[in-house]
């Protein structure tokens, strides 16, 4: 099963292509004002490299979301788009999840985006043979996400992490290394083959990424 | 001059138009996110048309009640946005109007109506409750500053 991964939810987007949970090439992009130029010449680039075309790919695995409003849209719109040209399975992963999964931490992993304006985007994992949510995506105040967890018991990632650097430390919480921050396309790959159901979109035209701070319209409906 | 957290002020329309303009200005200066809270004729549009002046929009600044948000570019590109809620009162009409990337935003954001999205507010932000008291000329103000937005600036009339 050969896959195309990509995440484009916080300023480092990630393209990857996999075969299964095999990474055939991975790439990490730096962009200071949008993902949208720089994504798709790096898919046709990476598949190149692998040897391989659009063509060969079976499924598309993307960062649904949280981060920034406009990147989780390109990445949303690039995988609906491929999804729909090519008749490709659509998987659809949080990109805390993707942060938790790339940490490979034994211990619990609070992983957080900077939501802008005093919140953070912020979802609690464990990671073992999948990946295990401890408590769901949401936006809110980093004095409350510490609030409602023992932060001695749990490391931190993600550039809301190291925003709030000082007040996680100084409620006993462990941040990990910068380069541990990033949502990979590597680990969506990871996902993706270890819990694919969990991932698998059943309609990619209608889907949506989650936002968090709105909630999805179908969880609204159903209270 | 003292700045604080929480401020009750009664105010003439003058005096509104005027305190408005200085909100604008801090308002402008440390991006803040200000919310306003009132019924109709409370005097949200005279405010939330005063800080934009404030924030340093020159030219018309027309109600967004229908385009839900205006955008300004002052200062060479920082932008000042203003909002209206008034019609939006579902969830996905908050999406579809880009409350997502208005809360994400850099700079000042004015928003009327802002009950209409009480779950979804940023935590740092100003939040102004305008209300009618007995006389017909007046105006009660109540101002929070609420999470790490900056204290709101005195009401003395110093330009």
């Amino acid at each position: 099963m050969i896959r195309l991964a990509l995440d484009t939810s916080t300023p480092i987007g990630s393209v990857a292509v996999g075969r299964g949970d095999e990474v055939l090439a991975e790439s990490l992009i730096t962009v200071r004002a949008t993902h949208s130029e720089a994504v798709l010449p790096e898919i046709d680039r990476l598949l190149t490299v692998c040897g391989l075309t659009a063509s060969d790919l079976q499924g598309v695995v993307v960062g649904g979301g949280p981060g920034s409003f406009t990147g989780v849209r390109i990445a949303a719109a690039l995988a609906k788009g491929l999804c729909h040209a090519r008749g490709l399975d659509l998987y659809s992963f949080s990109s805390l999840a993707a942060v938790a999964a790339g940490t490979r931490c034994t211990e619990p992993v609070c992983a957080m985006f900077d939501a802008r304006r005093g919140q953070v985007y912020a979802a609690g994992y464990r990671v073992g043979t999948g990946l295990e949510e401890l408590f769901a995506p949401r936006a809110d105040s980093l004095e409350q996400v510490l609030a409602g967890l023992d932060p001695s018991g749990w490391f931190f990632a993600g550039d809301g992490a190291g925003a709030g650097e000082e007040s996680i430390r100084s409620a006993g919480g462990r941040v990990l290394d910068s380069e541990l921050w990033v949502p990979r396309a590597g680990s969506l790959l990871w996902l993706a083959s270890v819990d694919p159901d969990r991932g698998r979109v059943e309609d990619p035209g209608r889907w949506e990424p989650e936002y968090v701070r709105l909630p999805a319209a179908q969880r609204e409906q159903g209270g | 001059m003292t700045a604080r957290r929480e401020v009750s002020l009664d105010l003439t329309e003058a005096e509104l138009e005027r305190f408005g303009r200085r909100l604008g200005r801090v308002a402008f200066d440390e991006g803040v996110f200000v919310c306003l809270y009132g019924e109709l004729g409370a005097g949200k549009s005279t405010l939330a048309r005063a800080a934009c002046r404030g924030a340093g929009v020159t030219g018309p600044v027309p109600s967004p009640t229908f385009t839900l948000v205006n955008q300004y570019e002052v200062d060479g590109g920082a932008a000042v946005q203003h909002a209206d809620l008034y019609r939006v009162d579902t969830v996905e009409g908050l999406l579809d109007m880009g409350w997502e990337a208005l809360v994400q935003s850099v700079g000042a954001v004015f928003v009327e109506w802002a009950d209409r999205a009480t779950a979804y507010l940023p935590s740092d932000r100003w939040d102004i409750r305008l209300d009618f008291v007995d006389s017909p000329s007046r105006r009660r103000v109540g101002i929070v500053a609420l999470g790490s937005a900056p204290p709101i600036p005195g009401a003395e009339a110093h330009p």
